[in-house]
């Protein structure tokens, strides 16, 4: 018997306490898809400058009266996730929440009993998690497995459902911003996510866990839509998010000749591969509005990166910073230190191989200490990869993050190099994007 | 789509509670609840002062407001609060120190919890230290490290001045200090720190922004039993709102300040804390902000306290450049508030600071037109144009220069430097209109009124139409083509309602069209503007006379000849009236 979808009102919070608000683009896929089933739904970004109240949020809550609250949850939000979940069930106790994002795919069941506030937990992609969640509330399905959702019978016990497959035709989602659930004028830049999924396959990422070996995405044309809307409404800066938007240098290619035949006119960041940076492909980016790009470094030191299975070495990295400068493009290099096999004299050179292909140590180019998150392959045998963690007590929902040193660097060596980085900053260490 | 910076409506951030020594308990426990019926309004990030009046410190107060933003912390838990107290410290006080380990144990559930899950939210207890007079360094930093190895971040309020050696350990021991020289009070000090903490917040916001109210807080003053939406309100004992009024926990938070006071009080507070930010090291900070704030509040009009602000950026500067161009900002602002010799002076000390002398000429030119002294303004052009500076706006000071000489009656010259302020082919509306300027004096009215058209046709600034509009009326008036006269001067009277010579001069051309009734009109706003110019109220008088209203007239030029008894058709017309009576 197929069961009618009944309406409901669904609220999705992102609150980042550090950065300040940036376009919320997953949650906004997500309330793309609860709308088109019918639901209503409201998207909310909280950043660090926000100014909130919690009188603030229980009167707005009130008034919205939402069934459903989710929320984007990451290792350091969790603490302002719980507290605000905490409010909402006060002051609406029939209100379901909903967790999701990366640290959620993976966090251990046992995470569930020490969260008491929250009602579900969405495993892998959160389009179908939630629409199963919603289906679920408005039927009363009670106790029964959801697919690709985690939650708590009476009782206490946990239960999970089977597992999502992951979309592969990522066009069969509605567009956050052709549906009006994100507004591009209310943002100073906008966020693109035009595919998931990585094809390499890092041991301190969490995408190959969560993805699967392979990439998928958006179609050119698909894109191109979304560009041209957020450019013509919008300021016209933005950037993508994308695990690897250079998966396919064809298609960089295409999205890119498709901006320029279109007249879309944007000042975009992206992250690219250095082994595909040739010097027609910099013209083609200035051309359609690219003013800055990134790379993935993580270390230069040929004692550590082999192991990080990026499959790119630092000379071509170099190589494709110095040509993209000599361009005019701006260059930001993404490293890690702590990562394992790395002694403090590695980390150091990481800095010094950064200052020496002529990128400003600013912005995303501010190294950070690598953080273990679930579902790394380094997470899962970090103690076999010479990660030493320093805490015992921490709660099931929260992985080990930067609570650790390693077999060649202590705490202390850690924090030294931080500091090396942060004297060679132009902006004090801020990170843009994380 | 909601605003994310501010999605529910204004919030305050900082709410400064002002404790009476002289409360009843229950004054006291009113403020109590009322404290507790705030924090839920405020932000998610806050901070909170408690401050006794007349600097006492209020230990049994504080064990009651941390027990109350405990609670609130426990039931918010995405909430950080800053709580700040008042202490004093005393030569040998040993036995406060147990008290104030009583506090600062109130923030250790919080510090233990944040550290447990990594987040950020927690209880900060800030104290205020008040050193007595007799309290040496030493114990002064025994105290600053017993809140310390508390993690909780001492300030000193310190109206004595800054002691050096306390100084030099600022920045180890991560201490602030409000220094008060001038012996204000700690609320005062409190009150400008908020508004330059606001401004520092903003340095990298455009001016404008950095003229706004400054970070949303209000005052809890226990004694009055008021509320007030910023401190300036409060410090005028006005729009105030009472504890107990209407609001969802029995307290209505006071509106937002909306007035145009802010750039005053931004500008006292960048002028009253020069000695802080040097005290706290925030020179460089401080340096950006103070030009900043002087480039805004000359903007509004605000000139001395915009030149005070740019010389304390010049104090600060850290380089010569920046030294010559604060002093140049200043001198200008001097210029603006009339005070010439000042100015003078700055540009004076600025050439010390600069290689390019000139610059300064050109600028001492600039002043010297203001100053009226067109000849001397003339020299220092000059001597600006013999220079081999690269940075002199050689355009403007031609046209500078030909003002010069329009002033001085050099009409021929002043032609000559119009044009050289024109690129090629160029055409600007301020340029033909002098040349208009300059014909119309010499009498050549047909040529002028060419220049005035032309300067029309090139869109002249909305502040200046009026002014080219009356022009082209003055020549049509010369021409005695009144009806083209008065089509032109009604469109400046319109430009600018506020010119009395448009209301004359449109005054005159209805007279000569006999449209007395309109005239009337127009010299009577005329004495409105100006209720001593002789000249309009005799035109009244005449209009009026000429409507057959004897009396008034009469009356009017009485009124005209007690202002200025040499308007001789006032008199002879006035004998010939009181001649007929």
């Amino acid at each position: 018997m197929e069961l009618t979808l009944l309406s409901m009102r669904v609220l999705l919070i992102d609150i980042n306490p550090f950065m300040p608000p940036v376009t919320p683009i997953s949650l906004g896929n997500i309330a793309a898809v609860l709308k088109a089933s019918g639901h209503e739904v409201e998207v909310m970004s909280l950043g660090s400058n926000s100014m909130f109240s919690p009188q603030g949020v229980a009167r707005f809550l009130k008034q919205y009266q939402p069934r459903l609250i989710g929320f984007g949850t990451y290792q350091r939000n969790i603490p302002h996730v719980r507290a605000l979940a905490q409010l909402a069930k006060r002051v609406l106790p029939e209100c379901r929440v909903v967790l999701g994002g990366p640290q959620v795919t993976f966090m251990p069941d046992a995470a569930v009993s020490a969260l008491p506030e929250i009602d579900f937990l969405s495993r892998g992609e959160g389009e179908q998690a939630i629409r199963n969640i919603a289906e679920a509330m408005s039927h009363g399905v009670g106790g029964q497995p959801i697919p690709g959702v985690t939650t708590r019978k009476e009782g206490g016990e946990c239960i999970t459902g089977p597992s999502i497959e992951v979309a592969r035709e990522l066009d069969e989602y509605p567009s956050p911003w052709l549906t009006g659930v994100l507004d591009p004028a209310a943002m100073d830049e906008s966020i693109i996510l035009t595919s998931r999924g990585c094809p390499n396959n890092c041991c301190f990422c969490y995408t190959p866990a969560a993805f699967g070996p392979g990439t998928c995405s958006q179609s050119v044309e698909r894109v191109l839509e979304d560009l041209a809307f957020v450019s013509q409404h919008g300021t016209g800066r933005l950037w993508f998010a994308d695990p690897n938007f250079s998966f396919s240098e064809t298609r960089v290619v295409e999205i890119l000749e498709g901006i320029l035949e279109r007249g879309i006119a944007s000042r975009m960041w992206i992250e690219t591969r250095a082994d595909m940076l040739t010097p027609q492909l910099i013209e083609l980016m200035k051309r359609a509005g690219v003013h800055s790009i990134a790379m993935g470094l993580e270390s230069a030191s040929p004692n550590v990166y082999p192991a990080l299975k990026k499959g790119i070495d630092p000379e071509q990295i170099e190589q494709a910073a110095r040509s993209a400068i000599d361009s005019g493009l701006d260059v930001e290099l993404f490293s890690q230190f702590a990562l394992p096999n790395e002694t403090k004299e590695d980390a150091l050179q990481t800095l010094q191989f950064v200052m020496n292909c002529g990128v400003k140590i600013q912005g995303n180019s501010n190294a950070q200490q690598m953080h273990l998150y679930f579902g790394t392959e380094l997470y899962s045998n970090h103690r076999e990869r010479g990660i030493k963690p320093l805490r015992d007590d921490l709660p099931p929902y929260l992985a080990i993050g930067g609570a650790f040193e390693t077999d060649w660097m202590t705490s202390a060596e850690i924090k030294q190099v931080e500091t090396a980085w942060r004297a060679e900053s132009a902006d004090g260490g801020r990170r843009v994007v994380s | 789509m909601r605003n994310w910076r501010q999605p529910f409506g204004h919030t305050p951030e900082t709410v400064y509670l002002f404790l009476d020594p002289a409360a009843s308990a229950r004054q006291r426990s009113s403020t109590f609840e009322r404290l507790r019926a705030v924090l839920p309004q405020l932000n998610w990030r806050s901070h909170v002062f408690a401050i006794g009046k007349g600097e006492a410190d209020h230990l049994s107060a504080y064990g009651e407001i941390l027990r109350i933003t405990s609670e609130f912390l426990e039931q918010n838990g995405f909430a950080t609060l800053h709580v700040h107290l008042l202490v004093s410290l005393n030569a040998g006080d040993g036995e406060r120190w147990l008290t104030w380990e009583r506090l600062t144990a109130a923030a250790r559930p919080f510090q233990v919890r944040a550290r447990v899950l990594m987040s950020e939210a927690r209880l900060h207890i800030a104290p205020i230290i008040t050193p007595s007079p007799d309290v040496s360094v030493p114990e002064a930093l025994k105290a600053a490290e017993f809140f310390n190895s508390r993690m909780a971040l001492p300030s000193f309020y310190l109206p004595g001045g800054l002691l050096p050696e306390l100084q030099n350990r600022a920045e180890a021991e991560e201490m602030r200090f409000f220094l008060d020289p001038g012996r204000h009070g700690l609320t005062s000090q409190l009150w400008m720190s908020h508004v330059l903490e606001t401004a520092l917040d903003r340095v990298e916001d455009d001016v404008g922004s950095l003229l706004l109210p400054c970070r949303p807080h209000f005052v809890l003053d226990e004694q009055s039993g008021m509320a007030f939406s910023c401190f300036r309100h409060w410090d005028a004992g006005g729009d105030g709102v009472e504890f107990g009024t209407n609001g969802d926990n029995g307290f209505q938070l006071p509106a937002a300040p909306t007035d145009r006071e802010c750039p005053r009080c931004i500008g006292n507070a960048a002028v009253s804390m020069r000695d802080n930010l040097s005290a706290n090291r925030r020179e460089k900070e401080g340096r950006a902000v103070y030009f900043k704030v002087a480039v805004g509040l000359a903007g509004d009009g605000l000139y001395e306290e915009a030149a005070a602000s740019a010389h304390h950026a010049y104090e600060l500067s850290d380089s010569d450049h920046d030294r010559a161009t604060t002093l140049i900002h200043e001198s200008l602002c001097l210029r603006d508030a009339r005070e010439f010799e000042k100015a003078e002076v700055a540009l004076d000390l600025a050439g010390k600071y600069t290689r390019d002398k000139g610059l300064i000429a050109y600028y001492h030119g600039k002043v010297q037109v203001e100053w009226r002294d067109y000849i001397e303004a003339l020299d220092r052009f000059e001597e600006a144009l013999q220079s081999d500076s690269d940075q002199v706006p050689v355009a403007d000071m031609y046209f500078e220069m030909a003002l010069c000489h329009i002033n001085i009656e050099e009409y021929a010259e002043a032609r000559l430097y119009l044009a050289r302020s024109l690129e090629d082919g160029e055409k600007k509306a301020p340029v033909s209109f002098y040349h208009g300027v300059c014909d119309f004096a010499e009498g050549k009215i047909d040529t002028a009124l060419d220049h005035f058209t032309e300067a029309l046709s090139l869109d002249p600034a909305e502040e200046d139409l009026g002014r080219v509009l009356f022009y082209v009326g003055a020549c049509y008036k010369q021409m005695e083509r009144f009806d083209e006269a008065v089509v032109v001067l009604e469109k400046a009277v319109a430009a600018d309602p506020d010119d009395i010579t448009n209301h004359n001069l449109l005054g005159f051309c209805y007279y000569r069209l006999k449209r007395h009734e309109d005239a009337v009109v127009c010299f009577r706003r005329a004495v409105e503007i100006d209720p001593k110019s002789g000249i309009d109220w005799a035109n009244l008088g005449s209009n009026l006379r000429d409507l057959g209203r004897i009396n008034e007239a009469i009356e009017m030029y009485r009124k005209a000849l007690s202002l200025d008894p040499h308007i001789e058709f006032a008199r002879q017309s006035l004998v010939k009236l009181t001649a007929s009576e």
